[in-house]
């Protein structure tokens, strides 16, 4: 099986399965396109914006998922309803982790262009935000509310033509 | 969270619904901006499934809609029309005040737009606000449907590149102003079909003061009307308005003339000369009641559709029986109440005169009725209250080899089941509908069920004090019960729907 080396922001090196690691839009796009070698055995794959543990953890998700049928991207979503009830229950068990591993998590499949734990990630989050007052919200994410009194009563009026019947 | 790229927040609030958002956006600046500028989230925001959109025969449900109800400056900002303007279809605005730039951004910035109600808006000129400030497009808006109800008319000046095919305006006594405006807009009008004034109490007055005739340029199928007014009238009102009539009457198809004050010769000239209508709404008390005005005339025989919305009395009865026997190709016919004295008359000139009728609509039955003359060919029957069972059940037993479809609106407790058996038994019937109090609808639903014979369709309608709830059955019973949901508050009860077994 043919393996890749990833090296993390603290220079730790992890060796992974070519097929994980290709899970990741941007790793295929430097090997494909920036001409790194992947037969080469001493090629490592710097990874500047993600550190040992979030690397460990994308690598186990991947390793995971990496069997997973590539979603079409045919079937235009702008249209469709997005869900947030449809986390797969190890996709749960593997998210059960603090607020900055998760963000940090959500960082580095941004960065490394892994939809697949991006959109679980993003699903995560937005569950912690549905149904809670703005207020909670803020204290959940330690949000600064830096609207001025009547700046945030604007915003309140301008959101009542919203407003259901 | 602050290091989240913008792009990665977008990606979250994607996943929320357009009340989710509105709390989101208190968030925080950065959270507010990023929501009311981005095109994927604006597009949740006022969009509201239409589901104040009913019955129109263009607007099932699923249409964006708009929706601005009580702002005082609606200043349609600049995002808004940008991230919408290509999706909204729908806009309905109520108790606002726009000034004439809104109105513009509205006819030339929805270019999809579709249907559009103003209800109680005011227009405010801004004095600071010059013509030049104002977006000019020569570009025309058709729409399906524009309904004004009870609004500042001046308000039309600013929406001339605006047509629509359907238009209600709507006005409750001295509330609207500037009749010119409503003319001038009516008369640009190169598209409307159906024009329904209702409630015009002085304006229409000088409506059809005007010779309107002269600069119509649209062609009417249909024309609904109701004057209120106490006006005398005064001649060239009732000579304009009959050359209107006159100028439309090739196309006319769908009328509905009523008012109490308005001159006999403007009835006289809707039953006689408007020839091609097929629907026809109007009150017995104000066509002729002479039978020698209907027996010097051709028969019309373009009218399929009648509706009489007054009650039927002796003193209008002659000029209703003069109707059925200049319209003999009737095949729906809808009824008020009828008095005592002519009850069995009506019924037995129904009988006599309409020979295709079909279908029939009755408020109820007079307790003097005896049902004994047959409608030859009636399949389809509603009542919407019943006096008396046993004189309904003969009515039902005398059609019963025709009737195919029966409805009774409302039912009370002594609706037994013994006449729902009967009710079933009879040999065509396929369609019932009733409506009535959930226990009394339970128990038919209980004896149709396991008697349901010829019976495809049952369609009850619960009425629960200020709920209303569709149920439609299909026999032999299958899983398939729906609801047909007209408003949003009866969703919540789906879950404890006691009928659903």
């Amino acid at each position: 099986m043919q393996t890749i080396k990833l090296q993390s922001s603290d220079n730790e090196i992890f060796e992974c399965d070519l097929a994980v690691a290709k899970c990741s839009a941007t790793i295929r796009t430097m090997l494909e396109d920036l001409g790194i070698d992947e037969n080469s055995e001493d090629e490592v794959v710097p990874l500047p914006n993600v550190n040992s543990a979030i690397l460990r953890k994308v690598i186990q998700f991947c390793t995971y998922h990496k069997d997973d049928p590539v979603p079409s991207s045919t079937d235009d979503d702008e249209n469709k309803e997005k869900r947030t009830d449809d986390i797969t229950s190890w996709d749960a068990d593997f998210l059960k982790v603090d607020q900055g591993t998760l963000f940090e998590l959500i960082l580095a499949a941004n960065y490394l262009d892994i939809r697949s734990l991006l959109d679980v990630t993003c699903k995560t989050v937005a569950n912690m935000i549905k149904g809670k007052t703005p207020d909670e919200i803020r204290k959940t994410f330690n949000i600064k509310n830096d609207f001025t009194p009547a700046e945030e009563e604007q915003v309140r009026k301008e959101n009542t033509w919203c407003e259901e019947k | 969270m602050d290091s989240v790229p913008d792009e990665v927040l977008l990606d979250i609030f994607n996943y929320f619904d357009g009340k989710c958002l509105k709390n989101v956006m208190l968030i925080c600046k950065r959270w507010h901006s990023l929501i009311t500028q981005s095109a994927s989230t604006m597009r949740m925001l006022p969009l509201k499934y239409s589901s104040i959109i009913q019955s129109d025969e263009m607007f099932v449900h699923n249409f964006h809609s708009l929706n601005i109800q009580h702002i005082s400056n609606v200043n349609f900002s600049k995002s808004i029309f940008e991230a919408l303007g290509n999706t909204v279809q729908c806009i309905e605005i109520s108790y606002c005040i726009l000034s004439p730039r809104d109105l513009k951004v509205i006819s030339s910035s929805f270019i999809n737009l579709n249907f559009l109600s103003l209800t109680k808006v005011k227009l405010f000129k801004d004095p600071v606000e010059s013509e030049s400030d104002i977006l000019t497009n020569e570009k025309s808006l058709i729409l399906n449907k524009l309904i004004l109800l009870k609004v500042d008319h001046e308000i039309l000046d600013y929406m001339q590149s605006i047509q629509s095919q359907k238009i209600e305006i709507i006005d409750c006594h001295e509330n609207a102003v500037n009749q010119e405006s409503l003319i001038n807009f009516i008369s640009h009008q190169k598209h409307l079909t159906s024009l329904n004034i209702g409630e015009m109490n002085y304006n229409i007055n000088v409506f059809f003061h005007q010779n309107i005739a002269e600069f119509c340029k649209f062609r009417l199928k249909k024309f609904h009307s109701l004057f209120c007014s106490n006006h005398s009238h005064v001649h060239q009102f009732e000579d304009n308005f009959i050359s209107f009539l006159e100028s439309q009457s090739k196309n006319l198809e769908n009328v509905k003339i009523s008012g109490r004050s308005l001159p006999p010769s403007i009835y006289k000239f809707v039953v006689s000369s408007l020839i091609n209508m097929h629907t026809l709404e109007i009150d017995a008390s104000s066509v002729p009641q002479e039978n020698s005005f209907y027996e010097n005339m051709a028969r019309n025989l373009s009218i399929k559709s009648l509706i009489i919305y007054s009650t039927v009395t002796k003193h209008n009865f002659n000029g209703l029986k003069g109707l059925l026997s200049h319209y003999p190709c009737i095949e729906k016919l809808n009824l008020m109440d009828t008095d005592e004295f002519v009850a069995n008359d009506l019924f037995h000139s129904i009988a006599y005169f309409l020979t295709n009728l079909k279908e029939l609509v009755v408020l109820n039955f007079n307790k003097t009725f005896d049902p004994q003359t047959k409608i030859k060919h009636l399949e389809k029957f509603s009542i919407k209250i019943i006096n008396n069972i046993e004189q309904l059940l003969k009515f039902i037993k005398i059609h019963d080899s025709t009737l195919i479809n029966l409805s009774i609106w409302w039912i009370t407790r002594d609706f037994e089941s013994r006449i729902v058996k009967e009710i079933i038994s009879l040999p065509k019937l396929t369609h019932l509908k009733i409506g009535g109090r959930f226990i009394a609808n339970k128990r038919i639903y209980e004896v149709v069920r396991r008697d349901y014979k010829n019976l495809r369709t049952l369609h009850l309608i619960v009425n629960n004090y200020d709920e209303v709830k569709h149920l439609k059955f299909t026999f032999p019973l299958d899983k398939s019960i729906y609801t047909d949901v007209k408003c949003l508050y009866f969703e919540e009860d789906h879950d404890r729907e006691p009928l659903n077994d």
